[in-house]
Formats: C-alpha cells, structure tokens, sequence
C-alpha cells in the first residue's frame, strides 16, 4: 500500500452542492493526504453534505470530487480503502457487534473465517473486546460509537471518514474514542474527523478544516489559523444614542485600540482579541450608563465563527 | 479582564441548556463567564411556573379529537396524511357518492328504459343495503382502503415517535387517549360512510320528489341500513385500532387490516366454493356484517349458516379488537419504543 | 485483496460469491428477527391447515353418491321409485299406477260420428255412453284404466238403480246428472236388462248402443304380476358414462329411461334431444387438434354417473387448482410481499443502517439484486416447504387406487413455481415502488394490491378477458391453468363431463384451459409465454430499481 505515487487520497475541486435553494457546500476545493484532520464547524456548516460527497451518497452539483483518483459516485471501488462512520445512530440492534462487524466485512470479499477474525481484531482494538458476543441493542452509546468505528476499520482502510463520532457520548467514552483515533492517525492512515466542538478535534489533532455556511473558512494548523486571526483587526458595530461618551469608555479599556464613528448614531469599536472585547462589553456600557439599541459584528464570517467555536461570543 | 486563564486549554465550560432561563427565543445555550467558571459556580435556573387554568378534560380531548379529524383538510397544526392520502379519501368519497349522480339523472332524463337507473340505483331494501354493504366495489376496494388508510398510524406512530409520551405527559389519561384516537377513526369512516349513505337516501328522495307515503315506507329500510352501516365503522374501526396499537410502522397496521379482511374473504369463498358450507364466513368481518345486513333490512339470506353465529362472532370480533387496543395502549411505554 | 496472486476472474466471482452471500444472510437474519414476519408465515401456514381440514373432513366422509338425476325418489310412496317406474313406464305420481300394476290396452272406439253405432264383445269398456245389454258383467273388476277417470267406474257392490223408478226424461243423455242417485252411480237399469251408461266405466260381455253425437272406448286390462320393488339405491349412479375414448356418438343408456319405446315414438324432443338423429346417445365432439370441445348428451342417457369415480377425482382437482390459484397466488403471493419485501431498501434507508452497507464496496445495483434474493431466500423456502407439505398429505389420501397420486406432484411444482414467479415479480415491484417514491410508495403499493386482487378474481372466472391481462395475478394463474392441462390432460374432459352430465364440483369454476396458447392449444406455449412475462416484469422492476436507486442521492 504504497500511495507515494498515487494521488492524494482525498481531492476536491471546487466542489459545490445544493438542495434546491439551500447551499450544502459551497465552491470547496481541498487535499488532504496522511494524519488526522479535523473538519469543524457548527450545525449545518456542510460537514455531513462534505463527507455525503466524499462518500458518493449524493452527487456534486458542479465541481469533482476524487478519491484515490476515483469518482465515488459512479464508481463503489475507492470503498475498498475506506471506512466511513455515518452520523446515523441506528444499528442493527438484534445483532451481536462480532456479526456486525464480521457480515460487513464479508462486503469486502473476505471468507467468513477471515471476516470473523478480522472483527475480533478490529472489536479489540476499538475496546469492546469482551462483550462483543452481545447483541448490540444492549450497548451504550458510547459502546455503539465504537462499533460504528469497528465496521470502518475492518478492511484497514487507507482512509477513515468518521462523522461526529463523538457526538453524544459521556467523557470516558470519548477519550476512548479519541485515543483510537490518535492511534489511526499514528498509523499513517489519512483520517477524516468532524465534530462542532473545537476543543474535541484540538485533543486529537491540530490540522483542521473549517466550514460555515458551505463555504471553506480556514484550512491548516490550528494554532496558525488562530494567530492569524488574532493579528487581524476586529471591528464591533454598537449602535447607540450617544456614540461619543460611549467611546470614552471603551477607549480606555485594553482589548481596545480604536474607535471610529461611521455615521450618525453609531460607533466602531477596533479590536485585536474579539473575545476579550465582548467579554467587557457589557460591563462597559452598564457603567457607562449610555443605552443602546444594537450590537453588530460587521466581519461576520471567520470571526464570528471562530469565536463561536473558540467558545465567546 | 484577562481571559487567558481560562480558555483556550479546553477548560471552557459550555452548557447546552435544556430549559433556558429567559422566554425561550433567544439561543438555547447558557453561556458561562469565563472567570466564575474558573473559580467555580452554580447557576441558578429560573424556571416561570405557569399559573393559568387547565381547560376543562373534554377541551382537552376536543383537541386531540380535532388534531386527527381537522389533519384531513389542513395538516396545519393537525396530524399530517399524506396528500396521496387525501386524495385517496377523496375518491373513495366520490365513488361513495356516485349513486347520487345517477338519481339526479334520472330525476332529469326518466328513469331510463324500464326504470333501468331507478333500479340499479334508486332506493329500495337491496340498494340501501349496496349502499354500505355491497361487495363490489365498496366492500372490496372502498371502505378497507379507507380504514387501512386512516387507521394505518393512528397509534403506531406514536409508538414509533415515542410522542405518545407528548400526550401522557400531560394530563390526559390513557382512556381519554384511546377513546379519543377510537372517536377520531369513527368520525373520518362515518363521514365517508354514513354520510354518503344518508346523503343518498335524503337526496333520493329530494330528487325524486317523494311524498311522505314514501317516507314512511323506506325510514324503516334506511334507519336498518344506517344501524349497519354504524356497525360497519365501529367493527373496523375496532379491528384496525387494535392492529395500529400492535404494530409499529403504520404500513404493517394498514397491510395487516387489509389482509383479514381480504384474507378471511377469499378462503371463506374458496372454502364455500369447494365444500359447499358457508360456516367459514364467520371468520370474515365484512361477512358477518352483510349477514347481519340481509336480516335487518329484510333481503333475503344468501349464507347458509346461522345468523346467530355471525351476530356472536360480531360481537367477539369488536370485544377481541378492543381488549387489545386497551391492552396495548394501557402498556404504552412513554419513551421511545 | 487482489494482491494475493488470485486470478482475476477467480476474485471477482469468489467476492461477488461473498458478498452476495453476506447481503443474502443479513436480510434473512432480518427478517427473521422481526416479529412481523413471524406472524405473516404463521398465519399462511395456519389458512393452509385450515384448508387441508376442510379437505381432509371431506374425503373422510368419501365422496358420497349423488342422485344426480333425481330417480331414487318415489314421490307417489307407492314403493317403487322414480327410475323402477319410468323402465316399466308407470307414473310415479300415481300410486295405483306402479310395475305390474294392470294396465289398460286400448281396442277400438265408437267415435262421434263412426257407424255402426253398435259394437259386441267382452271388454272393458271405458267412459261408455249408451245402452248395454249385457251377456256376462264381471262385478270384481275395480282397477281403472286412467288414473283420471277413476271416478266414472262403476262400484257393482252398491246395488243396481233402476231408470224406470227414477224416471229418465226423454233425452237421458242430457240431464242424468240432475238425479242424484244416478249421478252418484253413473248407470241405471231398465227392467228389460239393458244398462244405461252415462260415461261410466266397467267391464262386461255384451253388447253397447251409443247414441249419436256420442262415443265410447273399449280394450282390455292386462293382468297384474307383481314386480319386485326395487331399493332407492339402486337408481343411484346406475347410470355411468358409456364411453370408449373416441370422438362421435357413444353412451348407453344403462338404465332404460330413455329407450322406452313410447317416448322414441312421440316428437324426439327427450330421445334425440341434441338432435344428432340418434336415439338416446351422446355426442363427443372435437376440434381439429383433437381437443374436446363438447358433450352433448340425449336427456336420461349417462344421467347419473358413478359419483366415487368421476366427483372424487373431480373435487380433488378442484381443490388443488382451487387451493393453488386462491391460498397460495392470491393470498399469500400478495401478502407476503406486501409484508416483507416493501421495506427491503426502503426501511435502510429510512433508518440510516443503509450507510453502513453502502460504504462497502458494493455496488448499489448488486445490493438491491442480493436484498432481493434475501426475501426470495425465506418467501421461496416457506412456500416450497408448505407446498410440499399440501402436496403430500392430499396426494396420499386422496382419491385414487395408487398409494401416493404421482399427477398431482407435477400440478403442486406448478402452483409452487406460479407462486414463486409472483412472489418475485410482486417483491421486485414493491421494493422498486418503495425506492422510487419512500413517501407515498406504501399507499401506491396498497392500492395495486387491491387492483391484483380483483383481476385476480376476474382472472379466475373469465380468463379470457383483456382488462385483467394487465395484472400479474392473471399470467400466474394461466400458470396454474396450463400446468394443470398438462400434468392432468383430461382435466378437459373432468369438466366437459361435469357440464355435461351434472356433476357439480366447482371445477368448472376454478379451471379453464389457458388463454394465451397463441391458438395453438398447446399448454406449453401458456406456460412458456406466462412464466416469461412473470419474469420480464420481475427483472424490468429490478432494472428500473437499479437505474434509480443508483442515481438516488442517500441522505
């Protein structure tokens, strides 16, 4: 499995899809290739219509999207080197996780007998080793994310899509979760993971992805992005009756480098740490007993998004 | 105000909110100041008692009622059949009505050669009991794809959804429920077809223009017709009640209603085909029914077992169907099954 | 996996092999861990017993005999029956007329307007009017000569009137009924010996005067004999068929109803009633192929077949033909699709467990293939299983000198592969149905249910008619029509004869030969023709399946 001289294994060329007037994924272009990445962004960002894409489920409105070189909507081979985990719940729940995992992997031409001790591999190494007899309706969730992870290792896939395998699961769970992921990452596997929250994918890796509203926002280390970002001027829009004494206030105050009065009952204020910045803001305006009647973040896009999933708002 | 204490090493305390504080129309997350949390804090949530008076308990199943009954022309904030479904109805609706169409003709046109259409479709004991009981096509196309229809996720959906919890969370009990769902199911059959039946003999008679000798020659017929016709909605009713409460999917309710009522048919008949005994029509509600049907309305019998039999299996039939609905619903489980 | 020095085709196969396998498994399993389908088989298994009870109950009772043509009755109670009567040409309405009773053979007449009017000997003279004179006149004759004139016979016993005392006006013909003492005797005497007869009735040697405008008849009774009364049973199936396997006229008239001779005189309408000028016989036609196309049967000839032999084989037929289109085509190869195969792909992708299939490398046309021959796996087994189970408890008891029925092995197969064809071509279309519309496929399903169910029945009892050629019931049971004329090629003739000679066992209503032969009459062609169209549908529905599912966006 030597993919030096193959293509990347995931390429998006300015891929775009749309549900009627709703843009899933908006003219996205990307490689990745090798080690775990991380694909954030909030609810409806286009992370699941992106991994939908990758994994042929539904077919681009324009652009390409190739796997190993390959269309995964014309064509089910790249499967062969993949393992996705849908951010469906249901499972088979009448079934045991060793016929789970070892029925799926007979999909991939394997014997029974090679199927079974395949999934007893793969149950052990996702940790489930010891009630992989039982039916997987009994499971928590946490036990069923696993199993979900188990079915996509089966095959040792060069690549792993994994979609919001944290979602809903207690701490331990996910630290587990999190250590297979690592691991996979470790092994030299390119894997594929989304989630919403910043501080689960920054414990797994820091190559990330960030997506909002279809559109790619932020592609590289996340530490970079973030210093990026921080140099960047940030600019709040308060509008208010008195824009002047409002801005003596903020004058003073440390995140704050400027001030700008754009037009008639509005005042700019000039950041470099948009966090810190709102985090003062209300006690700014409470002290300075000026009322307002709107805040505004003009850069809405980047920002507002990091700082939503950096956690101020 | 320095933050760097608390965020960026994943120390960040969020908290999804699972009732917000506020009136509910900002965002549903609490966020929490980043120093407190450092330190430690316990937020208090303020939950606003509702202090207004509870309608009275049939306000209560008046909008359950409404919530399935109204779904049949709005889906706006009713229960949602299928468009395919309303059309559907609407053209059992149509076909059960068709017999109006054909007198009105004949009040205009004569009534054909030999009273042709005033025989095939004016009112007499046969035609009234056509008119609910008749196999082709109402018994055999119209009123079980209609109750398969309306019945098919009467119950099992909320099953399925788990919103069964939605209503016993609330202060409607389980007969209410049931009595209710049972209400509702009645009243959509009945409008189809209890009101077509009454619509045909009124207008019959309007069209007609017929005396009050008429009148009191055929109310007896009619008011046979219109008993059976209410014991038809509730037998099916009942039956496809009880499949609803047992099955999960509601096309499993609806296939299952069809197939006892098709199945029982057809074996019956092959039975009474082959071996020359009737007694197998029992089995078949629609069956008992129409036996019941010829006796009320004076026709003649054309099924050779007992009328008693079918009157007992009747009964059993609509007991069984309703020990089970009440059964299932009293176990109804308020989570997701 | 292709690095493991495998042949290429050798891998492709044995992987298709493998993941055929896992799919095929994977839906069995489903369904056997689903509490619907247990329901469903159970309740086919439990119609199938239901009506093997009913089978069974009636072969138990044996086929009893049937009067078919009603002469073991004896509607007069004078002991003899209807058939007893008829050979020796008595009324059964009468019970003075019966076998060997006397009866009445006419002589001669004095007609209204005959001469001479006078007419000398010893008869029995019947509804005499005019003047006897008699030489002898046997007082013990009692017995009338019709039935109908009973009443004009003169009662010896009573004592003789005499016309002088009563006093007879002078046209005594006109009025004598006016004297009651007269009219009670129907004679009277005058002192000179002479009898007067007023129509009267009477046995005596002498001579008669009949008046003008006046007649009387004359003959003799024979002598009874007594006859034997034979027992109702006996004009039970005494009549068979007569008929030595050739086309033209046969038949015999076992029993002696209808070569009477005095009917063969009168107007032919009962001896010769299908006018082929052959008294009392029965004409076999065919057509040219030499298929039977008629019997038609002179009136009380083969009338009362032997019930056991021709109703026991009858109504065996009809109960697997019966059994075959009705439980096992209709019923359960709707219905089971209906349960279990609308959901095959559907509920996947309803539930998002789809995902977990698809992201195998499987190709979406192949999945939807393998779900299928999952169902196919369970519906196929269940109804070979319950086919053979129907097939050999019938076959041993049913009618018929050999152990086991060997014919009925072939008709079973065919109802077993009629059922199967449906069941495919009604899974493939409901899982294409359910794929191409999840929303409303269900409802669309339901009604086509509907519409195969009623052209199912239309099928059954008119199979040439065209509306119904547009349903897959209808090819199914032209299926079951053309095996059945195949494995049983006298099934034809079972139901000619039941038409023909009364024997009412449904069959002509459960069989017809089958339609689609291309006129040629051969059941192969229906056969051939049916299953392929079964099977075109069936693998239309999964192409078009195919073609959609693959281009479907899975959300």
């Amino acid at each position: 499995m030597n993919e030096n001289t193959k293509p990347p294994s995931v390429i998006l060329e300015n891929v775009s899809k749309w549900y009627g007037q709703v843009i899933g994924v908006n003219d996205v272009s990307l490689a990745i290739e090798g080690g775990v990445t991380g694909v954030l962004g909030p609810n409806g960002a286009g992370k699941s219509t992106l991994f939908k894409l990758l994994m042929g489920r539904i077919k681009p409105s324009q652009g390409s999207v190739k796997l190993f070189g390959i269309d995964p909507w014309t064509d089910s081979s790249p499967y062969r080197r993949i393992g996705y985990v849908s951010e469906s719940e249901r499972l088979y729940d009448w079934m045991t996780a060793q016929d789970f995992v070892s029925t799926l992997a007979r999909l991939h031409g394997m014997t029974r007998d090679e199927a079974n001790a395949r999934a007893e591999h793969v149950l052990e190494f996702v940790g489930l080793h010891d009630v992989r007899h039982k039916e997987i309706g009994k499971y928590s969730k946490g036990m069923r994310q696993r199993v979900k992870i188990a079915h996509a290792l089966v095959h040792d896939p060069d690549l792993i899509i994994l979609d919001e395998p944290l979602h809903g699961c207690d701490p331990i769970a996910r630290t587990s979760i999190m250590n297979v992921i690592r691991e996979l990452g470790r092994q030299g596997k390119t894997v594929l993971v989304s989630s919403h929250i910043l501080e689960e994918i920054e414990r797994i890796t820091e190559q990330i992805v960030i997506l909002h509203n279809g559109r790619l926002l932020a592609l590289g280390n996340l530490y970079a992005i973030r210093d990026l970002l921080d140099k960047h001027p940030h600019r709040i829009m308060i509008t208010t009756d008195e824009p002047r004494k409002l801005a003596r206030a903020f004058i003073s105050e440390d995140p704050v480098f400027g001030v700008r009065f754009p037009e008639e009952g509005k005042l700019e204020i000039q950041t470099n740490d948009l966090s810190a910045a709102h985090s003062i803001l209300p006690r700014v305006i409470v002290s300075s007993k000026v009322s307002i009647s709107r805040i505004d973040n003009p850069d809405d896009n980047l920002e507002s998004l990091l700082g939503y999933l950096i956690g101020g708002e | 105000m320095s933050e760097d204490l608390v965020d960026l090493d994943g120390g960040q305390t969020r908290m999804e909110a699972a009732y917000g504080s506020d009136d509910g129309d900002n965002d549903s997350s609490a966020i929490v100041a980043k120093e407190e949390a450092a330190l430690g804090a316990i937020f208090e949530q303020n939950y606003r008692s509702w202090d207004g008076n509870l309608g009275p308990r049939w306000v209560r199943n008046y909008a359950i009622f409404r919530h399935h009954v109204f779904g049949l022309f709005t889906s706006k904030g009713h229960r949602n059949y299928n468009p395919f479904v309303r059309l559907t109805i609407l053209v059992i609706f149509i076909g059960a009505v068709s017999p109006i169409a054909m007198l009105f003709f004949s009040s205009l046109f004569g009534g054909g050669p030999d009273g042709f259409i005033d025989k095939m479709w004016g009112v007499n004991r046969s035609n009234l009991w056509g008119q609910v009981l008749g196999y082709f096509p109402r018994n055999l196309c119209y009123w079980p794809l209609l109750t398969a229809l309306v019945v098919g996720g009467m119950i099992s959906d909320d099953r399925r959804n788990g919103t069964s919890a939605i209503y016993f969370s609330r202060p409607v009990t389980r007969v209410d429920y049931t009595l209710m769902k049972y209400l509702s199911v009645a009243v959509v059959l009945g409008f189809v077809i209890i009101f077509s039946y009454m619509a045909y003999y009124t207008l019959a008679i309007v069209f007609k223009g017929e005396g009050w000798a008429f009148l009191i020659d055929t109310l007896p017929m009619f008011l046979s017709g219109l008993l059976c016709s209410i014991l038809l909605v509730i037998t099916y009713t009942s039956i496809g009640l009880a499949l609803s409460s047992i099955s999960q999917s509601r096309f499993f309710s609806a296939i299952a209603f069809l197939s006892i009522i098709y199945g029982t048919k057809l074996v019956a008949l092959l039975v009474d085909l082959q071996f020359e005994t009737s007694i197998l029509y029992i089995l078949s509600p629609y069956d008992c029914l129409a036996h019941l049907g010829q006796w009320l309305l004076g026709l003649e019998l054309n099924y050779s077992h007992s009328l008693s039999l079918s009157i007992v299996s009747l009964i059993l039939m609509n007991v069984v169907s309703i020990i089970i609905l009440v059964s299932r619903v009293s176990s109804l489980e308020v989570t997701r099954e | 996996m292709d690095e493991q020095g495998r042949g290429l085709s050798e891998t492709v196969w044995t992987q298709l092999d493998r993941k055929a396998g896992a799919i095929v498994e994977l839906t069995i399993r489903q369904l056997r861990n689903r509490m619907s389908t247990w329901v469903v088989l159970g309740v086919g298994v439990l119609l199938i017993s239901l009506l093997l009870a009913f089978y069974i109950d009636s072969i138990r009772t044996d086929f009893e005999s049937i009067d078919n043509d009603g002469d073991s009755e004896d509607w007069d109670n004078d002991g003899y029956p209807l058939g007893q009567e008829r050979i020796y040409g008595t009324s059964d309405y009468e019970n003075q007329e019966f076998p060997g009773s006397s009866e009445y053979v006419y002589l001669g007449d004095i007609d209204y307007n005959d001469q001479p009017r006078n007419h000398y000997g010893n008869h029995t003279w019947v509804a005499a009017w005019g003047y006897f004179t008699p030489t002898s006149i046997d007082v013990n004759a009692t017995t009338s000569p019709y039935p109908w004139i009973e009443e004009s016979l003169i009662v010896w016993s009573l004592g003789a009137v005499s016309c002088e005392e009563e006093g007879l006006s002078s046209n005594p013909f006109e009025n004598w009924y006016t004297n009651p003492t007269i009219a009670a005797r129907n004679h009277c005497l005058f002192e000179n010996g002479t009898y007067i007869m007023f129509g009267s009735t009477f046995t005596g040697e002498g001579d008669l005067f009949v008046e003008p405008m006046y007649s009387s008849e004359w003959g003799f009774m024979t002598e009874s004999f007594f006859v034997e009364k034979h027992p109702k049973s006996m004009y039970i199936d005494e009549d068979d068929i007569d008929w030595d396997g050739n086309s033209g006229s046969q038949g015999f008239d076992d029993d002696g109803d209808c070569l009477k001779d005095e009917y063969i005189t009168e107007d032919n309408s009962q001896s010769d009633s299908n006018r082929n000028g052959i008294y009392c016989d029965v004409e076999w036609s065919y057509d040219s192929n030499g298929v039977l196309v008629q019997i038609r049967a002179d009136e009380n000839v083969d009338e009362d077949p032997d019930d056991a032999k021709h109703i026991g084989e009858s109504s065996h037929r009809t109960f697997v033909i019966g059994t075959g289109k009705i439980a096992f085509v209709m019923i359960l190869g709707l219905f089971l699709p209906l349960f279990l195969a609308l959901g095959l792909v559907r509920d996947e992708s309803e539930n998002g467990t789809l995902h977990y299939l698809l992201s195998k490398p499987i190709h979406r046309g192949e999945f939807i293939l393998y779900r299928l021959l999952g169902y196919l796996a369970v519906v196929v087994s269940y109804t070979v299983i319950l086919v053979s189970i129907v097939a050999i408890i019938t076959s041993i008891i049913g009618p018929g000198d050999s152990i086991v029925r060997l014919s009925d092995f072939p008709v079973w197969m065919g109802i077993a592969l009629s059922t199967i064809l449906v069941l495919t071509a009604y899974g493939s279309i409901f899982n294409t149905v359910g794929l191409v519309m999840p929303k409303y496929g269900v409802y669309i399903c339901m009604i086509y249910g509907i519409w195969e169910f009623l052209m199912g029945l239309f099928t059954i009892t008119i199979p040439s008619a065209t509306i119904p050629m547009l349903s897959i019931s209808h090819w199914a049971i032209q299926i079951i029509d053309a095996v059945v004329l195949i494995a049983w090629e006298d099934t034809s003739l079972i139901q000619q004869k039941a038409d023909a000679f009364g024997l009412e066992t449904g069959i002509s209503f459960f069989w017809h030969p089958p339609v689609h032969t291309l006129e040629t009459g051969n059941p192969f062609v229906a056969l051939l023709i049916s299953t392929v169209f079964i099977l075109a549908i069936s693998i239309g529905m999964v192409a078009i399946g195919q073609l959609i599912f693959r281009n479907k966006e899975i959300m």
